[in-house]
């Protein structure tokens, strides 16, 4: 394998995917932590959004 | 004959999971307003929002900001059913670099996507008003203002 090649081959694994036939695919955790966070109702409002803008 | 929504006149809301704030401080100020420009010219746009979906992992909606950036969403279309008034776009998490190390993956099992679907399902919701109202719920304008603030 010449270092293009690995170099792809180690980007394409880092990455969250959906292998053919596979109906469980990997995202980030955070994705799963925000589903539960969702369920429960918490919700970010305009003014917590507004506070951490940095321009 | 079958029903076949054309839009124009639903309103897009957005949804942001409570931690967004976190996600968004972790942006440069350039990448902050890219990732708010790209939501706010979706939900300024008469077209239902899902046509912005870049990709989609099992039930996710993803939506590109920048050349790595990516928003992983919930679009929902068209309710409440029957008499549509708006569109949602329910953002869970913000991911800058588009890079991951294994173990910062988990799987997003049918158990997971049956419950994203479970709490974006809007049929049993009687008043969409109150929800959006008590879900934060920001609209273009809403963006422009942070936009322009």
């Amino acid at each position: 394998m010449n270092l293009l090649a690995a170099r792809m081959s180690t980007e394409f694994a880092r990455e969250p995917a959906q292998s053919e036939g596979d109906d469980e695919p990997s995202v980030p955790v955070e994705v799963l932590e925000a589903i539960d966070n969702l369920a429960e109702g918490n919700t970010a409002s305009k003014d917590e959004i507004e506070a951490v803008l940095k321009f | 004959m079958a029903h076949i929504p054309l839009g124009g006149s639903e309103e897009t809301h957005i949804i942001f999971d409570g931690r967004f704030p976190n996600h968004l401080a972790s942006l440069s100020a350039s990448e902050q307003r890219n990732l708010l420009t790209k939501l706010r010219n979706i939900a300024k746009e008469t077209a239902p929002p899902d046509g912005y979906v870049y990709e989609q992992i099992g039930n996710l909606d993803i939506i590109k900001f920048s050349e790595a950036g990516r928003v992983y969403a919930k679009v929902v279309t068209f309710i409440p059913e029957g008499n549509t008034n708006y569109h949602i776009i329910y953002v869970l998490y913000v991911d800058e670099d588009h890079e991951y190390d294994q173990g910062e993956l988990g799987k997003f099992s049918q158990q997971a996507q049956q419950k994203l679907d479970m709490i974006t399902d809007l049929d049993t919701v009687e008043d969409v008003e109150s929800y959006l109202e008590e879900h934060n719920s920001l609209t273009a304008d809403d963006l422009d203002g942070l936009l322009d603030g």
